[in-house]
């Protein structure tokens, strides 16, 4: 009975990981594309909590805690703020329009369930039914990466590849040890950082963070 | 405490960088931390080569904080000593001319050495740790460390191959990431306790039970692991970044990219194959690697052929041999093996000689144009000019050099492959010939346009400074010296690092008398 109650919550909380990036995909500003990563972000923080309190696994509170911080609060901010600090048209620019890329990314969720069937049989884990939904977060995530003209917008896609791959790991393992979990924050925050001072650099010299402009080395 | 140490004087040395303000004080800092780095390498080395394996951990128990090095380790912590000393050397050469002909500042330097140490201490965690999380983050954090100083002159075309450089190693990266957690999945499964163990995914507990390890999940892992390290490699279709970021950072640390950080990436590329193929048997990942190393190999050539860009050229070259060196893993048996990580020495010191000739070139023509040369280098810096014809003979794999000793290692381990499918073997080995024999023609052919002929009127003669050249006299020795006898400690160690490889079935014919 607690079981199939655990179940339902986390089924309850891993669905709007999937709406919320949908949401992104058919976003066409950049600052609301972020705010809504932070609501992902803040999603799956709840999600770790939650896994933490069924299973008893007190390090997934530390992990979900360290979401907040980081994920939730702190590398939105730095986002929001280069995205300010360039004053840069605030539209995305889609190579794809926003119908056929929600329908890309409702067949790229499909595939994800798709493909996944395999290995499911084999996990023993409570929250093995998240593994589906990781994976068409990672595909998500690279489709905004390529369909996106913005620099800021392939922070974003990557950010949420690594949501995804994080939601992996709770799916398959509950999560890694809590030392890696850390250095992987830790890597992110300092990669989301670099990126954005890139970013600014690459407004600065090229007045323009369109990146199909980056293409002057060639051959 | 050995490792320790090691790992955490690059640390220290870069954050005194930061505080220093005066040139002279930064110079001799960075001299004196790349040196006790070098000297703790070669302890390193010594030490494993009389235990086998080290390990050190903060307390007495398994941990996943541990640090540990055996021999493969050890290999590639020489050659991260010895360059990164050679290019802390050079850079006092190199940066000193930028700074006097007014081409940055002095808080760039201070910046520069910073990223410059800190990148080591990246890339020596990445060999020296016991745990393959801690190893992914490692290898990120190397893309974190060099990713400004890719950008470090701020124009254009750097800012432009920071970003591929970041953008693309960091996706690359994720799926590495996803693979890890495979093995961390598949790891625990092992275990019958429902509880997950804090040290499934540390090296010295992994080799321990790799062969019970779930094959659908390790086959699984692997390929993630192909493409998320293999991105980091440089190995084809995911090289795009390479060329960009190596032509566009600073001389030095193009040398340490090409040198020291590709066979770092591979180095985790390698700890997942030695998994892989206890779990599932050698021919599934060696066959991949095989197929990516030959296909690296065919996209290098024709862009060898028509370069242009003498950076573009050598970064071109890197894409080629990071592939030799995986199809020499390919092979799989002893002799591949064997060759496919004397390859990964001799490449480093070849590389990182080229590179740093060139930067003596890019210091006085201010260009990375071949045709802008006009040929004549000969003339005009007699010593960087035979220095680079001596190691573009050297990376062509020409003998006598060392370069040729191990692609001949490397072909005759593919032609004489006689386990398996032969044929298969037999055809890689051709291909990997006549790819290696048009490069040879490429590379000799841009070479020569630069060195010979009679130079434009208004180059002024003569050569840098001391410090841009006998760094490059220490390499020049080693290529030389490797091209006739392998040091008997480099042998052992190599030997020893075929057998964690898994390649015991030749092993009789390496038996010196």
């Amino acid at each position: 009975m607690i079981a199939e109650t655990a179940e339902q919550i986390l089924n309850l909380l891993t669905t709007p990981l999937l709406i919320l990036s949908l949401m992104i995909v058919g976003q066409s500003r950049i600052g609301a594309s972020i705010r809504l990563y932070t609501f992902q972000s803040a999603n799956l923080a709840l999600l770790c909590f939650a896994v933490g309190y069924f299973e008893q696994e007190f390090s997934l509170y530390w992990v979900g805690l360290l979401t907040l911080v980081i994920k939730v609060v702190l590398i939105p901010t730095v986002l929001l703020y280069i995205v300010n600090k360039i004053k840069v048209a605030r539209e995305v620019e889609q190579l794809i329009g926003a119908p056929s890329s929600l329908i890309i990314s409702a067949a790229l969720i499909g595939l994800s369930y798709y493909t996944t069937r395999p290995i499911l049989e084999d996990l023993y884990v409570v929250t093995k039914d998240c593994l589906p939904v990781s994976i068409a977060l990672v595909l998500i995530g690279l489709f905004i990466m390529i369909g996106r003209k913005k620099a800021v917008m392939q922070i974003v896609g990557l950010l949420i590849m690594e949501n995804g791959i994080f939601l992996a790991a709770l799916a398959t393992t509950l999560g890694m040890p809590l030392a890696v979990e850390l250095g992987i924050f830790f890597d992110l925050l300092v990669g989301a950082l670099i990126m954005g001072i890139l970013v600014y650099h690459i407004n600065q010299t090229f007045e323009t963070i369109d990146v199909d402009k980056l293409t002057r080395l060639k051959g | 405490m050995l490792l320790t140490f090691l790992l955490f004087t690059p640390l220290i040395t870069g954050i005194l960088c930061g505080l220093l303000s005066q040139k002279k004080a930064l110079d001799g800092l960075n001299i004196m931390g790349a040196g006790v780095v070098l000297s703790l390498g070669l302890g390193v080395f010594q030490k494993v080569l009389v235990q086998g394996v080290i390990t050190e951990s903060e307390t007495s128990r398994v941990s996943f904080l541990a640090l540990r090095a055996d021999a493969l380790s050890a290999i590639l912590i020489l050659i991260i000593s010895i360059l990164g000393f050679l290019t802390a050397v050079y850079s006092v050469g190199y940066m000193g001319r930028e700074i006097e002909e007014n081409l940055m500042d002095l808080g760039k330097l201070r910046r520069y050495y910073l990223l410059f140490h800190l990148f080591i201490f990246t890339m020596l965690l990445v060999c020296m740790t016991d745990n393959l999380g801690i190893l992914w983050i490692a290898i990120e954090a190397t893309t974190l460390a060099s990713a400004f100083l890719v950008a470090f002159y701020g124009h254009e075309h750097a800012l432009e191959a920071a970003w591929k450089y970041i953008i693309l190693c960091t996706v690359g990266i994720a799926f590495a990431l996803f693979g890890t957690i495979f093995v961390y999945l598949a790891s625990i499964n092992l275990s019958d306790t429902a509880e997950p163990m804090k040290y499934a995914l540390n090296w010295s507990y992994l080799t321990r039970v790799a062969s019970q390890l779930d094959p659908k999940f390790m086959k699984l892992a692997f390929l993630f692991i192909l493409v998320g390290y293999g991105t980091k490699a440089g190995l084809a279709p995911m090289h795009t970044w390479l060329p960009d970021a190596h032509s566009q950072a600073p001389t030095p640390i193009s040398a340490l990219l090409s040198g020291v950080l590709l066979n770092c990436a591979l180095y985790g590329l390698i700890r997942f194959h030695i998994l892989i193929s206890q779990s599932v048997g050698p021919d599934f990942s060696g066959r991949l690697l095989l197929l990516f190393g030959i296909f690296s190999l065919a996209i290098a050539t024709p862009f060898i052929l028509v370069q242009n860009n003498y950076k573009r050229l050598l970064a071109y070259s890197s894409i080629e041999h990071m592939g030799i060196i995986t199809t020499g893993l390919g092979f799989t048996g002893a002799l591949g093996i064997y060759g496919a990580i004397l390859h990964l020495f001799n490449h480093a010191m070849t590389k990182a000689l080229m590179f740093l000739t060139l930067g003596n070139v890019r210091l006085k023509y201010k260009t990375t144009k071949i045709d802008k040369l006009r040929g004549g280098l000969l003339h005009v810096m007699p010593v960087t000019g035979s220095l680079l014809l001596i190691g573009a003979l050297g990376l062509a794999g020409v003998p006598p050099f060392s370069i040729f000793l191990s692609e001949f290692t490397i072909l005759s381990a593919g032609f004489s492959y006689i386990e398996g499918p032969g044929r298969i073997s037999l055809i890689f080995s051709l291909l990997l010939l006549s790819f290696i024999t048009c490069i040879f023609a490429g590379l000799i052919y841009h070479v020569a346009k630069m060195a010979f002929g009679t130079p434009l009127e208004k180059v002024v003669r003569g050569e840098g400074s001391l410090w841009t050249l006998v760094p490059l006299g220490v390499l020049v020795l080693f290529i030389g010296f490797m091209g006739f006898h392998i040091p008997e400690d480099l042998h052992t160690m190599i030997l020893k690092t075929v057998e964690i490889l898994g390649g015991h079935d030749t092993m009789v014919l390496f038996q010196r008398k």
